[in-house]
């Protein structure tokens, strides 16, 4: 991981890293495959649903 | 009434407001079953027997006078040990957190008290709400999980430790016990409960829900919790339904969707033969089931969903790992780790996948009033290792849309198996309206052989 030095302070081993990203690295390219357009898909966040009456004090 | 242990929330609640039974009678009753059960259960990290006792002492004075708290005047709840209960240990199932007492209650924990209920105690978590699990064991039988990450809570009330207690859910972790121990568990709509004091795993994943023998129940507990909170933005100002008029309320005419795919090809014979026959009773009660095809992107929600909670929960817990990495089990590190290895593009590519989600299904939800699926890929699997497959509630967890199991049968080895039904979001009425009228018409009412 070379001069990442937030990983040294998380003082995860070479293996754990590998490891880890045994487990991520599925799910990753899925999510990058994933027919999703960047340029038009918005981030709802924090509210990930928004109804009509979300913006009404009831 | 002979066995209060049998009492469900609604009961309960029913007989100490005519004063037929008395809060104080009901909790020494509940700890008497623990005494007996608990042993070969292992449901609750941690029991306040004596405050218990006392606080069911003071609600029975008020009692006495007729003044009642609130709708749940005297009953006994359990919750997750990542719910905050001020001066009482919550420890998240973790070295980490052993000893924390928080100062203050979670908003779920204020309004429960506020409502008239009784902690009984906090009910055995995974470590940090995740995939280490704790001892508990199954009350259908002990070889078998529970379920996790809420396994103390779905076990103590199965097994008839208190007739309801609170669950978190950032994939499966109430449907999936729930189904397991053969009870309810409801799951509401992102931003319906607040999650202010409780332990995260994934901020825009958690979610905190009831689980109860009863869908009356969850109804009852769920209008108790739900509303917005200051102290949690994420919640909106939503009216809350009167969601407990919901139950018995006729549900024919209502449009049941039946998703093309993935479930039943998941599903193992015996929970795709309990669905089937869910799906027929559903006609036979006159509701309109029909087929609707599940959007493209219900497959890389999967993706989505695990890349943005191994993200967020690296983003909690990154403090405490880089300065106790050994005081978290090896499943928890690897999550963090790779929440660590998750590149901030693809984080956010994963949100946007989810928001592609949410869109997709309210269109769906403009054909159908709720959908139904098995609650699970099949009955408990054997051994304390692990707490099963949360493949068929993390879809609903990643949209935030309301979901609710019940019980559907048992298998042949004679674990429960549920139905999981899902609504609009919001639309937890008509999720409880379809939930307890399939509950009703099945008739079945599961107790473990313990």
């Amino acid at each position: 991981m070379g001069e990442v030095n937030w990983l040294e302070k998380v003082v995860v081993s070479d293996e754990a890293l590998a490891d880890a990203w045994e487990l991520i690295k599925g799910h990753l390219e899925g999510v990058e495959e994933a027919d999703v357009d960047p340029w038009v898909e918005p981030v709802l966040y924090p509210n990930l649903i928004k109804t009509p009456e979300a913006g009404k004090d009831v | 009434m002979s066995d209060l242990t049998e009492l469900t929330v609604t009961a309960a609640a029913d007989l100490i407001a005519r004063k037929k039974l008395s809060p104080v009678e009901l909790v020494r009753a509940l700890l008497d079953r623990i005494e007996r059960v608990e042993p070969k259960v292992l449901a609750w990290a941690r029991l306040l027997p004596e405050a218990a006792l006392d606080e069911a002492r003071r609600l029975e004075s008020l009692q006495v006078r007729g003044e009642l708290c609130g709708p749940l005047h005297g009953i006994p709840v359990g919750l997750k040990d990542i719910i905050f209960t001020a001066g009482v240990e919550t420890a998240a199932g973790s070295k980490v957190l052993a000893g924390f007492v928080p100062e203050y209650d979670a908003t779920v924990t204020a309004r429960l008290k506020a409502a008239g209920a009784i902690i009984l105690g906090k009910t055995v978590t995974t470590e940090f709400a995740m995939f280490e699990p704790g001892p508990t064991r199954n009350p259908w039988n002990p070889e078998h999980t529970p379920g996790g990450s809420s396994s103390g809570s779905a076990a103590a009330v199965a097994a008839r430790m208190c007739p309801a207690a609170f669950g978190s859910q950032t994939a499966g972790s109430i449907l999936r016990p729930a189904s397991f121990c053969g009870i309810v568990g409801l799951k509401p709509t992102y931003g319906r409960v607040s999650r202010h004091g409780v332990v995260p795993v994934s901020w825009t994943l958690d979610h905190v829900g009831p689980m109860t023998r009863t869908v009356a129940d969850a109804a009852l507990l769920l209008k108790v919790v739900a509303g917005p909170d200051p102290n949690d933005p994420t919640t909106l100002p939503v009216p809350v339904d009167d969601y407990p008029a919901a139950v018995g309320q006729d549900a024919a005419g209502l449009r049941v969707g039946i998703p093309d795919r993935f479930f039943t090809e998941l599903a193992d014979d015996e929970s795709r033969r309990a669905y089937e026959a869910a799906i027929t009773r559903l006609k036979e009660l006159g509701l309109m089931p029909r087929p609707v095809r599940l959007p493209d992107v219900f497959e890389p929600l999967r993706d989505a969903h695990r890349t943005v909670m191994y993200a967020e929960a690296a983003t909690f817990h990154k403090k405490w790992f880089a300065e106790r990495p050994d005081d978290y089990r090896p499943r928890t590190r690897r999550i963090i780790q790779a929440g660590i290895l998750t590149p901030a593009p693809i984080y956010l590519r994963a949100q946007q996948i989810r928001t592609r989600a949410v869109r997709a299904m309210l269109r769906l939800f403009e054909e159908v009033d709720v959908l139904v699926t098995p609650t699970t890929t099949g009955p408990a699997p054997r051994g304390l290792d692990w707490t099963g497959d949360p493949a068929f509630n993390q879809p609903f967890s990643a949209v935030g849309f309301p979901a609710i199991t019940v019980p559907a049968g048992l298998s042949s080895s004679g674990l429960p198996l549920g139905v999981q039904f899902v609504a609009r979001p919001f639309d937890e009425r008509t999720l409880i309206r379809v939930a307890a009228a399939f509950e009703a018409a099945s008739g079945l009412a599961l107790k473990p052989p313990i």
